[in-house]
């Protein structure tokens, strides 16, 4: 993206903020067409559940009527309505049996005390880095990446679809998250 | 620079947000490091395939359903 542009999508998100707090119904639409897509992929990403997504989706779009009076701009739109998905997102996950989770020290790397990492840990597979740069994804690479990235704790798997899906940057996952970049780094590796 | 240190700024690497003296020394490093060679490789393979298999594109009866609750709330809420 070029200055140019980013300076044309700031002041068309502006002038779509001012609508919004006006009660434009209008604006409303727009912010619906362009975010419900990515609202209900996220939601989806974190509950892995239609039903529970399109609740998600729904609860979020009251929450961005209600809210957006108190949206000061200190974030973009985008930044603060990943911000609120991922809260009601985690919190219809929180209190679901976690049967498929395993424990956060399985997850994170290891490292031995000369500072060498120790092992092959975490969401990161070994045995992904010898394939090749391969264009169309075999059946067997997609159900094993989307089991690996399943047996994720809830929060590790959220910054993963912020990062790698939403294409967001650490510092804007870490917004979204309301978390430091050190937090979200280390659920990275 | 140790493994660890190369694990903390890999993500900015790829990203090519380092500065040129990090870049340097993190080269340098994976020039002695065959094992942070690996992981680095597998890490932007590992990222690159969830962003792949976590694409869920939203029915389009459900975003009529949206749209008709959002149209209704905003009604009422008008009121
Ligand atoms: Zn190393």
């Amino acid at each position: 993206m070029t200055l140019m542009d980013t300076i044309t999508v700031a002041e068309t998100e502006r002038a779509l903020v001012q609508q919004l707090q006006n009660h434009d119904a209008a604006a409303f639409e727009s912010l619906m067409e362009r975010y419900a897509g990515r609202v209900y992929r996220l939601a989806h990403g974190i509950t892995r559940d239609t039903m529970a997504a399109e609740e998600v989706v729904q609860d979020v779009f009251l929450k961005l009527f209600s809210a957006i009076e108190t949206f000061e701009g200190r974030s973009t739109l985008g930044t603060w309505i990943y911000r609120i998905t991922t809260n009601v997102a985690l919190n219809k996950r929180r209190g679901k049996r976690r049967e498929v989770e395993i424990a956060l020290e399985d997850v994170l790397p290891t490292f031995k005390p000369d500072g060498h990492r120790d092992g092959d840990r975490a969401f990161v597979l070994a045995d992904w880095s010898a394939s090749p740069e391969v264009q169309t994804l075999t059946d067997e690479t997609c159900r094993r990446v989307r089991q690996a990235i399943d047996r994720l704790p809830d929060t590790y798997r959220t910054v993963l679809l912020l990062r790698d899906v939403e294409e967001l940057s650490n510092e804007e996952t870490a917004s979204a998250l309301g978390e430091s970049v050190a937090s979200v780094k280390s659920r990275l590796a | 620079m140790t493994c660890k240190d190369v694990i903390d700024i890999l993500s900015e690497y790829l990203e090519e947000a380092l500065d040129a003296t990090a870049v340097a020394s993190l080269e340098q490093h994976l020039r002695d490091c065959p094992p942070c060679v690996a992981y680095l490789r597998t890490f932007r393979k590992s990222h690159q395939l969830a962003g792949q298999v976590s694409q869920a594109p939203m029915p389009p009866e459900m975003k009529q359903r949206l749209r008709s609750f959002l149209a209704a709330q905003l009604r009422d809420s008008v009121h």
